[in-house]
């Protein structure tokens, strides 16, 4: 699914994406102006791939994808710059992917409908007791309180097949929780976080056991300045936050559950 | 309490349409720092964000008359710790580190960058020259200059420092230039004025999203939340198995500290010592946010803002905020 | 003896294998050794002049035109001179490289640039011959010694630098620049990571100290076992030799936690 596509042994570099001309040209109506889209992704990507190359060369993590990037250097803080960038890169990726402007003709001439699977809505439904249309507007009021800077916001399965909200801060990862980066000790945080934070320390100090997350990311959204700042200026998270939930490429993300 | 004694931070009170920020107040849109910022990408990372931050911090302490009548600084300190009132303490807290980082910025005399740097500067040589055009001594500050360079060795080390301490944030965040300051009842026997408020060394250190140099210390926050965690497993616990006694581990030895003066001290007293009767007084800050600098220096422009920001800084306003230095004295 | 030269002939004895139609197919290394045929001359040739220095390596006798110890001139060569000695005109030349002296000093300096980890597994880039030695960085290459070094070389060649030492200390002190901001940039990370609820496993320092500590837990345990053995000889010399392995077997029951102690206070 995600592929930084690797020329020479040691580089990263920017996936191509469909109809790359097209975009940038055009951006991605109505969600990013040219602009836009060319500092978010092909700007920004280029940064995070030549920033990853720049630190993984010649050492052993360099041939790696930037998803094994993340997953092999979570648990490491002495390689937490290494883990920012992989991890960025590949939520970026994500990102573009599920906003990309649909196909909406199938090569043989048949056209495709830019629609949500029922199984989406139903598991939407099960896991949080709402309609799409009411939890996406819970999730635009929620955005600025929840997320202070920078991060993603990501919907993502659990082992369950239970949806969850998560609002990553920074570079965060959906794929080990105690990476996550869910909360904010800038500030301060309450004895709920607290004793959720200390649980994930016991779990992680065990060696006896080893730590299995399955959760995988289903929907992911840019939440960074480079995302937004462009098109819509410092206020207007919340405007973008909408006008992403609205125009996502249903099809990328239908394929994403698991079914 | 810090603000009083300093008298750097004076006093704003907060009415309920604008939340009056000293430097910003006095900025004008139309005039963006010179060598800094262009007029829109002042505008974005300066005044769209002020009005944001009032905007918010105006709407959560809507219908408060108590919070309303208080200055800034005093909302950090009494929102900043208490998990129930964050929101507000975030946003005092945002809004007087903007309005702090820029108050020291005077501009520089370059002209903005007419292309935004690309992605070849990821690979540039880095600069290796040992002066710089905008030194503390070069605009007769030559306190600020001693106090430097007795810190932090010699310029050069100093702004190596400092740059890539904010170079390296990679989301929000501030990195402050700070004065710390002992408590004087520790200095030493000698210093018999209590009053005083003197500094012993010059540190660097980041703040990240809405964190404030006012607000670092936590571990009472936290060993009450560790308290607070210890209650509510034991609770659990004994929910569980009814027959184990009530814990008595409750007793905490978290001892006050008996004098500063025996020979030798206890963990906790030299914890306390070296934390919560330490002080810092902010000198300077660098905001590191994609907002200040994405418009118009582009991605990969961050080096190029902080070069610019260093020749930007107004080490006058810098030393007035300097507390007198503290001279050690050996008998 | 005959030079064998059997093994050489081998391109053109399958070659004439495949004329006849001994073989059908030319085996797989035929083209490889077709464009790369091995040497066939085996005389040794004397090289009179050092390829590498082009020094002339026959030395003329030359007598000194002053008196001897004996208060004579020497005038002919006598017996030990006449001894031709070929010797040096047969010895492959030493290769000697600038970079190879550089990388002794940079390495010499910054013994532990050489505990950072590198891969060693060929690249098609491996010579280096892509990278642009006007910046010391270079992508897909990490910064090392080696960056150093180039750099140096670069900075001498294009004139940048009068000296090869001051194109060194230009080369070195954007490394270090570099390596400062590497570092500040790897504590900054994790600090800004933990700020945000991270929670990472044991540091690199922790690591290695569990590391050590397995070592050293069993270090103890063999040497309380050796210091019991040789107080034990020391207190009965003559006995312990036949009774030592009475003394371990015993030890390691009775006396141990004595031992023990006293160790741990040695340590201390």
């Amino acid at each position: 699914m995600l592929r930084s596509i690797i020329r020479k042994r040691s580089i990263h570099t920017v996936p191509k994406l469909p109809n790359v001309d097209v975009l940038a040209k055009k951006g991605i109506p109505p969600v990013l102006s040219n602009k836009g889209f060319n500092t978010v992704w092909t700007e920004y990507q280029t940064y995070l791939c030549d920033k990853l190359t720049m630190a993984t060369a010649g050492t052993s993590l360099e041939s790696y994808y930037p998803f094994h990037i993340v997953l092999n250097t979570a648990k490491k803080s002495f390689q937490s710059h290494i883990f920012n960038l992989a991890s960025a890169t590949h939520n970026n990726h994500l990102f573009i992917e599920n906003i990309l402007p649909m196909e909406t003709h199938t090569k043989t001439g048949g056209v495709i409908e830019n629609k949500l699977s029922e199984l989406f809505l139903d598991r939407i439904e099960r896991s949080f007791g709402k309609k799409w249309e009411e939890l996406k507007e819970d999730i635009i009021n929620d955005v600025d309180n929840k997320l202070l800077g920078q991060g993603w916001f990501c919907l993502v399965e659990n082992a369950q097949k239970q949806l969850q909200i998560l609002y990553l801060q920074n570079n965060g990862t959906p794929y080990y929780f105690p990476r996550n980066q869910l909360f904010d000790m800038n500030s301060i945080i309450n004895i709920d976080e607290f004793s959720y934070l200390k649980q994930i320390k016991e779990l992680v100090n065990n060696k006896d056991e080893k730590i299995k997350d399955w959760t995988l990311p289903i929907i992911m959204v840019n939440l960074w300045d480079y995302a937004y700042l462009e098109d819509y200026g410092v206020a207007k998270r919340k405007e973008y936050m909408r006008n992403v939930l609205n125009n996502l490429n249903w099809n990328v993300i239908n394929k994403r559950l698991y079914n | 309490m810090l603000r009083n004694k300093v008298g750097l931070l004076r006093h704003r009170s907060i009415s309920i349409r604008s939340i009056s920020t000293r430097s910003l107040d006095k900025c004008s849109r139309e005039k963006p720092i010179p060598g800094l910022f262009s007029v829109q990408g002042w505008q974005n990372g300066c005044f769209d964000r002020a009005d944001y931050y009032s905007a918010q911090l105006t709407s959560t302490i809507k219908g408060n008359e108590v919070l309303q009548n208080k200055s800034l600084e005093e909302l950090i300190y009494e929102c900043g710790m208490s998990s129930s009132k964050r929101n507000i303490g975030n946003y005092a807290s945002l809004l007087y580190n903007l309005d702090f980082a820029v108050s020291s910025l005077k501009g520089c005399q370059m002209d903005l960058p007419e292309n935004k740097p690309t992605r070849d500067v990821l690979l540039e040589n880095p600069d290796l020259s040992l002066n710089f055009n905008n030194e503390p001594n070069v605009t007769g500050n030559t306190q600020l200059q001693d106090a430097i360079e007795t810190s932090f060795g010699s310029m050069v080390q100093f702004r190596t420092l400092l740059l890539n301490s904010n170079l390296s944030i990679s989301g929000d965040g501030f990195t402050w230039l700070v004065a710390r300051i002992y408590k004087p009842k520790i200095q030493s026997m000698s210093t018999q004025v209590t009053g005083e408020i003197k500094f012993d060394e010059l540190f660097v250190f980041n703040t990240y999203n809405a964190g404030s140099p006012f607000t670092m210390n936590k571990s009472n926050i936290m060993n009450n939340l560790e308290k607070e965690y210890k209650r509510l497993e034991n609770e659990r616990n004994s929910k569980e198995d009814e027959t184990v006694t009530p814990s008595k581990s409750n007793t905490n030895n978290n001892n006050t500290p008996s004098s500063y003066y025996n020979e030798i001290l206890s963990y906790d007293e030299v914890k306390n010592i070296a934390i919560n009767d330490t002080t810092y007084v902010p000198l300077f800050a660098i905001d590191a946010s994609p907002k200040m600098w994405l418009h118009d220096y582009g991605v990969f422009g961050k080096k190029e803002y902080l070069n610019r920001i260093w020749n930007s800084i107004d080490w006058n306003v810098v030393e007035n905020r300097l507390p007198q230095k503290y001279e050690f004295k050996y008998n | 003896m005959k030079i064998q030269a059997n093994a050489v002939n081998v391109l053109e004895r399958t070659s004439n294998y495949l004329n006849s139609g001994v073989i059908k197919t030319p085996p797989a290394w035929f083209n490889v050794v077709a464009k790369n045929p091995p040497r066939k001359k085996f005389t040794r040739e004397p090289k009179f002049n050092n390829p590498v220095t082009g020094e002339s390596r026959i030395k003329s006798l030359r007598f000194k035109d002053k008196v001897n110890n004996k208060g004579l001139y020497k005038t002919r060569a006598n017996s030990q001179d006449k001894v031709v000695t070929t010797n040096s005109l047969y010895k492959p030349s030493k290769l000697v490289y600038l970079e190879d002296q550089l990388r002794q000093l940079f390495y010499e300096q910054h013994p532990w640039e050489r505990s950072r980890p590198k891969i060693l597994i060929e690249n098609s880039n491996l010579s280096g011959q892509n990278y642009d030695w006007s910046k010391i960085q270079q992508l897909g290459k990490q910064l090392d010694g080696e960056s150093v070094i180039q750099r140096s070389l670069y900075l001498l060649q294009n004139k940048e630098s009068d000296s090869l030492m001051s194109a060194y200390d230009q080369a070195r002190f954007e490394f270090y620049r570099i390596r400062m901001e590497q570092e500040i940039k790897e504590q900054v990370s994790v600090e800004e990571a933990e700020m945000f609820g991270s929670v990472m496993g044991p540091s690199a320092i922790d690591f290695g100290i569990e590391k050590e500590q397995k070592v050293i837990s069993q270090w103890k345990k063999k040497v309380i076992k050796e210091t019991e053995v040789l107080s034990a000889r020391r207190a009965n010399p003559s006995e312990s030799w036949s009774a030592e392995e009475v003394a371990t077997k015993e030890s390691g029951t009775t006396e141990e936690g004595d031992g023990k102690d006293e160790i741990e206070e040695l340590l201390l």
